[in-house]
């Protein structure tokens, strides 16, 4: 999965180059793709991990357990922080989506030149 | 039987046969019943994906595990808002930009074979069988807990309420009542939960200390392992409740009820507030039934903890609040079993009826009433499977349709998209693995073998030792799908591929058929 949208970049097996080989191949997309890339990995990686470990923490991590306030331990303030943190997620993706959905407009303007 | 259950119950029953009637006069072509035109609003579809996916697991079964098993209940809580976030981020718009009816016309659109389509159907619709399974199992529990009736006559009320809707009003009237039912379960949590936070003087963090006293576990509660003791097995839960969604038919085809990629984000953007939201009432609702109700009740009415949320409803709000929770309940299965036939029976009419037996050309009318058809049969063999399966666990039946379609759809789903070398051998291979390596799976697991008598299908010691399997099958999905794109490298390297095509369609939207054809 390390290169899921370069992929698609690197040759053109066939003889006759289509129209969308031309976009792909374009100034334009190739650097959507890169831009989407290097956004989209790191949060993918990042809500995958954090949601992952939390098991383990919570299970093997002494410090997990410490109450904060009350009965309140870490180990719960992990817990519901999946709730705000992924509504900041979601709410950075549909900026950078805005940004992205106005490349593709000049993209498709350019007629994908 | 409470007078005023029945009555709530036949509110939503009127209501639902309005909507129908309303939807069935827009219902005239085969794509306006397949993903009602797709037509609807970002809102809209945003509160009927709530509604799809919040099934009675989510509200009878979180609040349960909260109020049973304290921290652990988290576990089963917030993989199922994070999975929106996969859906968002790389699934929901080249699905909508490349799908048409059904998750095999988004992958036959690169491998233009019959048996991919085929495949992909039947996957579609074994993984709803399964899922029509759990939720019926679980209507079918609840309603005899709740009102005395007997299993199998509740679940083929709910079989039969659900199919009038689906048979006249299609998907239009299935998102209507999905809207309609997330509204009810949101508004009437809230209700619910208003009421038991005044108990508590809305004292947030003063309830963790009084939780520490409130259960049999004492201290215990508030920390994980009461019920996971076992990292791998709790890691292996969340992994397959984080991926499962991305790779459920029935959730994915509510992106093809859109008109393009901006609303189906923006519906994510919607079912996550919604279901966030939601899930800060679970935890608190979770205490107040520990704390109000008591664990001894709550198990011995449903050992899995599925009555807690009602019991709590009766004592803090009475005859009145327990009939609305109880119709909620009702509501909620009938609209999530509901999108689930549609999805099942539109894979068969679409997929298999008229492109695979039809080559494409069967009429408005041959599928309209294929589609019914489909629908009928695939309640049918739910219900009469579920009538056999009243003594399995519900959550471990829905744990598994995630984990099933984690491992079988999604690898297929994301290599499509996204890795150029794919090719129709790793598509094949990689679901039928997935599929058939996550039932092996569970077939040798600790939920059918136990060691001690009668507590699983068999006696024995199992094979694998982990409940979910996901942590082993997913991955496998994954080695499957790679595994036959090599062996199928040879065969389709001299082959035309259209990856070129895949990629600007699902990464600028349909417009762009209009300008390269120009």
């Amino acid at each position: 999965m390390d290169n899921i949208y370069s992929n698609g970049v690197a040759t053109v097996e066939t003889e006759g180059h289509s129209k969308y080989d031309e976009i792909v191949l374009s100034q334009d997309f190739q650097q959507l793709l890169a831009e989407k890339r290097k956004f989209v990995i790191p949060y993918v990686i990042f809500f995958t991990v954090y949601s992952l470990i939390l098991p383990f923490l919570a299970l093997y991590a002494d410090v997990m357990n410490k109450e904060v306030v009350g009965g309140i331990t870490w180990a719960w303030i992990y817990g519901i922080s999946f709730i705000p943190v992924s509504l900041l997620i979601c709410t950075r993706y549909t900026k950078k989506a805005a940004y992205f959905d106005e490349k593709v407009k000049k993209l498709l303007e350019n007629g994908g030149k | 039987m409470n007078v005023k259950v029945v009555i709530l119950f036949a509110i939503i029953l009127i209501s639902t046969i309005l909507i129908t009637y309303y939807a069935s006069k827009r219902t005239k072509t085969a794509g306006s019943f397949y993903t009602a035109g797709g037509e609807l609003k970002s809102w809209q579809n945003g509160l009927a994906l709530a509604g799809d996916f919040m099934s009675a697991s989510t509200f009878l079964g979180l609040i349960g595990a909260f109020s049973l098993m304290g921290f652990d209940g988290f576990y089963l809580m917030y993989p199922s808002l994070v999975t929106f976030l996969v859906l968002l981020f790389i699934i929901a718009e080249p699905l909508r930009n490349l799908g048409k009816y059904t998750l095999g016309d988004m992958i036959t659109a690169r491998y233009k074979f019959k048996q991919v389509r085929g495949i992909t159907a039947v996957n579609t619709i074994i993984i709803s069988i399964f899922y029509m399974l759990a939720q019926l199992v679980a209507a079918g529990a609840l309603f005899k807990l709740l009102l005395g009736i007997p299993f199998n006559i509740s679940v083929v009320i709910v079989g039969i309420a659900m199919l009038i809707f689906v048979l006249f009003g299609g998907m239009t009237a299935t998102s209507w009542v999905q809207m309609i039912k997330a509204i009810l379960l949101v508004g009437g949590t809230f209700v619910l939960f208003l009421i038991v936070m005044a108990q508590f003087d809305f004292n947030f963090i003063g309830i963790f200390s009084k939780m520490k006293t409130a259960t049999p576990l004492g201290d215990a509660y508030l920390h994980a392992g009461v019920k996971y003791t076992n990292g791998w097995e709790a890691a292996s839960l969340t992994l397959g409740l984080l991926l499962g969604t991305a790779g459920l038919p029935h959730v994915l085809t509510r992106f093809l009820t859109v008109p393009n990629a901006q609303v189906a984000r923006k519906s994510v953007v919607w079912v996550m507030w919604i279901i966030g939201c939601f899930h800060v009432m679970v935890i608190f609702l979770g205490f107040g039934a520990a704390k109000l109700v008591g664990s001894k009740n709550i198990i011995e009415a449903n050992p899995a903890g599925n009555m807690a949320a009602p019991l709590l409803a009766k004592l803090v709000g009475g005859d009145f609040m327990f009939a609305f929770i109880s119709a909620v309940s009702f509501a909620t299965i009938i609209a999530v079993v509901a999108g689930i036939v549609v999805t099942g029976a539109t894979a068969f009419s679409h997929d298999i009826y008229n492109e695979i037996f039809k080559k494409g050309k069967a009429t408005e009318q041959q599928q309209m009433r294929m589609v019914r058809v489909a629908a009928i049969v695939i309640t049918f063999i739910s219900i009469l499977l579920s009538v056999s399966l009243q003594k399995f666990n519900v959550a471990f039946l829905a744990s598994l349709v995630f984990t099933l379609a984690a491992s079988s759809n999604l690898p297929v789903i994301l290599f499509t998209i996204y890795w150029r070398k794919f090719n129709k051998t790793g598509a094949v291979v990689g679901m039928l693995a997935g599929l058939i390596g996550t039932l092996v799976l569970v077939a040798i697991s600790p939920n059918v073998w136990s060691p001690v008598p009668g507590e699983a299908l068999f006696t024995g010691k199992p094979l694998f030792p982990l409940a979910s399997p996901g942590i082993i099958s997913i991955p496998f999905g994954f080695l499957a799908a790679y595994i036959g794109t090599l062996i199928g490298r040879d065969k389709y390297s001299e082959q035309e591929t259209n990856f070129a095509e895949i990629l600007v369609k699902s990464h600028t939207g349909k417009d762009i058929e209009r300008l390269v054809d120009n």
